[in-house]
């Protein structure tokens, strides 16, 4: 038997302290946005212009939709690989309902949306009931998706142009005149929608609650399974709506394009202040970082980097990103 | 390791299978085959670990408060009603006397006894009527503790059950009505508070069985059950573990 082991009252004095301390990350993260646009603004004439800050922000969304799904995920400590070919097949899923079934538009995205969800329902039950490590059960999951997505469209783009208001949920303008897409505002309602459920409901108390410490969730008497399945099928209605507003940005649903998405979107998530450990992340910091994501590729673009160089300079930016969110935990845990 | 106290503990709670025995709670009895279950019945468990299985370290106050009462503080469709949950976090503050700046305080800045408090706390935000403490001194220092011993003392007058696990003798003979010692995962007798004396304790608390498989050397564990109402009764078979 061991001895109790006594712990003195700590001085706390500070209460302010700990909430700015947690929300470090984001602030570092809007920084670096702000030092990404100072430095291309100076690189480049054509960067801080409004057709390409625009462009800009309409190559945000596919990640940022994907990026503010998997925020959920990420909170409860969990992963998701599957994002990017699931995004595919739901892409190719909304061609069939609304080019092959001819369901009408409306029906057609909406299921195309709820196909995410069950994609993320049974990466759910994977993870809660088969208890299949996360990184495990979405890994496989990509490679059903990027399967299925090839097999469904018999490896062939499914093309939308006898369907013009299609395109026109991401590439329309909503304001008449001004050369501004949809896409960016149905983002901008998806943030909201996504933060207010995260800050706002049951799901999102046990989102952080679960990713905190799942065991003292479970005994204090909530079914942390049953959420689980309920948190990756909602996070799932995100890939859907990625799939749709990407094969409504290029007309046509391409099968083969998703992958490589899951990690720019889980990159985005990291770099906005979310937590890999778990019980730590908010929506506005997975929009700065998915903003961060673009504009860096964007600005790489406009001064002429090549392609291959843009990747290792995302790259180093990811390394960067999860080491101070391991500094972080460091800190937290001393 | 031990008597098989904590192992009965989480088994009441269906936080582990129990292999037999049956669950009563005033008389009745329920099913309980996970903490949700358990929780509903309106039995809370305090782990003897209460960092590993009772806080969300990495929350405030107030989250960890209304942790298992969300469904009170909600409407039908899930939305939190932020309000109530800081209000009834700043009454069990108050009433539970726990030292912190602000129920913003993130649970990881709270000393030993305050964390003890938060989890004390949120059993009873959710009003729970039947209470079971691991070990819930553990790891608290002298003027703390006398403070969990107060609390004990005004919860069960308050018509609370409380089954507390202990392996401090002195806590047990002067908080216990009924005291349950087991000994390698049997209850070897349950003694009322007048028959209880340190050292018929420490008989039953060594009462091997003879033929005992006899691998392991455990000893000098006393096990309290203390329970207000004589209604509230648990019968487990703690078995081997």
């Amino acid at each position: 038997m061991t001895v109790p082991t006594t712990e003195t009252e700590k001085p706390t004095g500070r209460v302010l302290a700990p909430r700015i301390k947690g929300r470090l990350q984001q602030f570092l993260a809007f920084g670096g946005l702000i030092v990404i646009f100072i430095i291309f603004t100076i690189a480049s004439p054509d960067f801080f212009t409004f057709s390409n800050l625009t462009s800009l922000l309409f190559s945000t969304v596919v990640i940022g939709t994907l990026a503010i799904g998997v925020t959920f995920v990420i909170i409860t400590a969990g992963i998701d690989l599957s994002l990017g070919t699931g995004m595919s097949l739901c892409a190719v899923m909304s061609g069939v309902f609304i080019v092959n079934w001819h369901l009408p538009l409306v029906v057609g995205v909406l299921l195309a949306v709820l196909f995410g969800g069950l994609i993320g329902f049974i990466n759910g039950v994977n993870v809660a009931f088969l208890k299949i490590p996360p990184f495990i059960a979405t890994l496989a999951m990509m490679l059903v998706c990027a399967g299925l997505a090839l097999v469904i469209s018999q490896s062939t783009p499914i093309y939308f142009d006898k369907i013009p208001a299609f395109s026109a949920i991401s590439t329309g303008n909503l304001i008449p005149g001004v050369n501004f897409p949809n896409a960016v505002f149905i983002l901008a309602a998806v943030a909201i929608i996504a933060a207010v459920i995260l800050n706002k409901t049951v799901l999102g108390r046990y989102t952080y609650s679960i990713g905190s410490n799942e065991e003292a969730t479970v005994l204090s008497g909530i079914n942390v399974r049953k959420w689980l399945i309920v948190i990756y099928t909602f996070a799932g209605l995100f890939t859907g709506l990625a799939g749709v507003m990407i094969s409504a940005r290029l007309g046509s649903a391409q099968p083969a394009l998703g992958s490589g998405y899951e990690l720019q979107a889980i990159a985005a998530v990291v770099i906005g202040g979310t937590s890999l450990f778990g019980g730590k992340g908010t929506i506005v910091g997975t929009v700065i970082g998915a903003l961060v994501m673009s504009s860096l590729t964007n600005g790489l673009q406009v001064v002429s980097v090549p392609q291959e160089w843009q990747n290792v300079i995302l790259g180093i930016v990811i390394l960067a990103a999860v080491y101070t969110d391991n500094i972080r935990m460091r800190e937290a845990k001393t | 390791m031990g008597a098989g106290r904590t192992e009965v503990a989480r088994a009441l709670v269906g936080a582990d299978h129990k292999s037999a025995g049956v669950i009563k709670i005033h008389g009745e009895e329920v099913s309980i085959s996970n903490p949700a279950d358990a929780v509903a019945a309106g039995v809370g468990y305090l782990s003897e670990d209460r960092k590993r299985y009772g806080l969300l370290l990495d929350q405030d106050v107030s989250a960890n408060l209304a942790l298992s009462s969300l469904g009170k503080f909600s409407s039908a469709i899930g939305f939190i009603n932020a309000r109530a949950i800081l209000k009834a976090a700043e009454r069990q503050v108050a009433s539970l006397r726990i030292k912190t700046p602000s129920i913003r305080q993130t649970v990881q800045n709270l000393s030993g006894g305050n964390q003890q408090k938060v989890v004390i706390g949120k059993w009873l935000t959710r009003d729970c009527d039947v209470l079971i403490f691991d070990e819930p001194t553990r790891g608290i220092d002298v003027g703390a503790k006398e403070e969990i011993y107060d609390l004990l003392e005004k919860l069960t007058a308050a018509g609370k059950s409380i089954i507390m696990i202990s392996s401090e003798l002195p806590e047990i003979l002067r908080l216990s009505n009924r005291i349950a010692v087991m000994c390698e995962g049997r209850v070897t007798s349950i003694l009322t508070a007048d028959e209880a004396t340190p050292e018929v304790v420490m008989h039953f608390a060594t009462l091997r069985q003879p033929e005992g498989l006899g691998d392991v050397a455990e000893s000098d564990l006393a096990d309290s059950e203390r329970a207000r109402k004589p209604s509230r009764n648990a019968e487990e078979d703690g078995g081997k573990r």
